[in-house]
């Protein structure tokens, strides 16, 4: 048993005053990631309750069920951010960067706090595979968005598409580390491989579209 | 414990999926379908994952099932992204498809109520049938848009789909030694409508015709696909696995020649 309100609330003090002292985009990017962390433990709320409602256990319940709900509770600042303030593209690929970062740190924390940090390999595999995950899923998902607003498809319909796309990559990847053993380590392998893939087809899709938008 | 043999369907599905997105990410999508290529590129990965998921979940925990189906989410994903894939090549409409719609409405109502009697899945039978429907009402806009099937091809589609539903029906309600005769008249009518549509994009694939006829039919074969699945077991399911693998290559073939044209 921790904590996790009290964890959230002495990560996040000293984050909220140095919000006093920034400015631009150093401060929005803060933000973002106070609103990750926040958001984790709201997740991490909404898993209990469902964990009660449905009798699966703990256990299946963050296999299973979490994916769904923390690739929805991520995908909320950046859909009112979207929608309320209509950010430049830049801006909401940092934002969605920054709100996946603090999602993963915040859950970090916690996994530390409660499974201890005594083998520093795993934990630096741990800290890299959950770290990269949340951020290139919701990356991931933010550069849709910035494609979907440029083809004007932005609609309900687009944005369904891609969180399910999301959850079931969050989904593969609790699935496989969920059992020790080789896949274990695919799942592990995994988020590092995607980042690299989507990094290519960025780079791709950015080359050819600037020839195409002139952009 | 499974054999290898029971995931080689699984495997060629994911074998040809891998290829279809490396093709993918060699085509231009900055088209003027870029829309269309981008979201049947969505679907495809939606479907990369789920097989992904269905295989690891198999793997890991054999002949168990799943407390919560994760991949029924990439399954909605697959369904709509297809659906958009579709309207976004119909257009404009022209030709009204209101009795169809009802037609499509009713045929999943029942769908779905077969499913949740099967599984008791209430609410992913239910997202999953009204995802599937999203999909089905576009396919037939864009065939009643090609005229791809005559009105009697549509009136015999339409009883085909009757007598399924009513064969499937009535295994719940007849003596337990009609259920196989009745099982079997079913999966006997899906095949046969499977291979009339998987024969009739063969043939536009080869001749030199519309290229939105193609289209047409090669997704009615694969929309087909899911529908027979979702009501067969044990071969008949592999069957319809294979037509659904290669009805995905015809889908990207006519997805191609419509970026590509």
């Amino acid at each position: 048993m921790i904590y996790a309100e009290n964890i959230l609330v002495c990560i996040a003090i000293p984050l909220i005053v140095s919000l006093l002292f920034i400015r631009g985009e150093v401060r929005r990017y803060l933000s973002a990631f106070l609103l990750g962390m926040a958001m984790c433990l709201l997740s991490a709320y909404i898993d209990g309750y469902l964990d009660l409602v449905t009798g699966m256990g703990g256990n299946e319940t963050s296999i299973y069920l979490s994916p769904v709900v923390e690739e929805l509770m991520k995908l909320m600042p950046l859909l009112l951010y979207i929608l309320l303030l209509e950010p430049g593209e830049r801006m909401l690929t940092m934002l969605a960067v920054a709100i996946g970062a603090g999602f993963a740190t915040y859950e970090n924390c916690c996994y530390i706090l409660t499974s201890g940090a005594e083998d520093l390999g795993y934990i630096l595999i741990r800290g890299l595979a959950v770290g990269v995950m949340h951020i290139v899923s919701i990356l991931a998902l933010s550069i849709w968005f910035v494609i979907a607003r440029r083809l004007k498809v932005f609609s309900f319909v687009s944005v369904a598409v891609g969180v399910s796309i999301a959850m079931i990559f969050h989904a593969l990847y609790n699935l496989l580390v969920s059992e020790p053993g080789i896949s274990t380590m695919i799942g592990f392998a995994m988020p590092v491989m995607t980042a690299f893939l989507l990094f290519l087809l960025y780079r791709r899709l950015t080359s050819v579209s600037d020839d195409t938008f002139g952009s | 414990m499974r054999s290898l043999n029971d995931y080689i369907p699984a495997l060629i599905q994911l074998l040809v999926l891998v290829y279809i997105l490396i093709r993918l990410y060699q085509t231009n999508v900055w088209t003027g379908r870029a829309v269309s290529v981008i979201f049947f590129s969505f679907a495809i990965v939606s479907w990369l994952l789920s097989d992904l998921y269905w295989v690891a979940y198999d793997l890991l925990h054999p002949l168990t099932r799943m407390p919560f189906a994760a991949n029924e989410i990439a399954e909605w994903a697959i369904f709509i992204s297809l659906g958009v894939t579709l309207a976004e090549l119909t257009g404009p409409v022209v030709a009204p498809i209101r009795a169809e719609v009802i037609g499509i409405v009713l045929f999943m109502t029942v769908n779905v109520a077969l499913w949740i009697a099967w599984s008791g899945e209430w609410v992913q039978d239910i997202m999953t049938g009204i995802a599937l429907a999203y999909c089905l009402i576009h396919l037939t806009r864009h065939m009643r848009q090609t005229g791809v099937l005559s009105r009697t091809c549509r009136i015999a589609l339409g009883l085909v789909c009757l007598l399924i539903i009513a064969a499937n029906a009535a295994t719940f309600c007849v003596p337990e030694k009609y259920t196989g005769m009745l099982e079997l008249t079913a999966y006997i009518l899906m095949i046969l409508t499977e291979l009339y549509f998987t024969v009739r994009s063969v043939i536009a694939l080869t001749g030199k015709g519309d290229r939105q006829v193609f289209v047409s039919l090669s997704f009615a074969a694969h929309a087909w696909c899911p529908i027979s699945m979702y009501m067969s077991s044990g071969v008949f399911y592999n069957i319809e696995m294979y037509f659904f693998t290669f009805s995905a290559l015809l889908m990207f073939t006519a997805i191609r020649r419509e970026a590509t044209a």
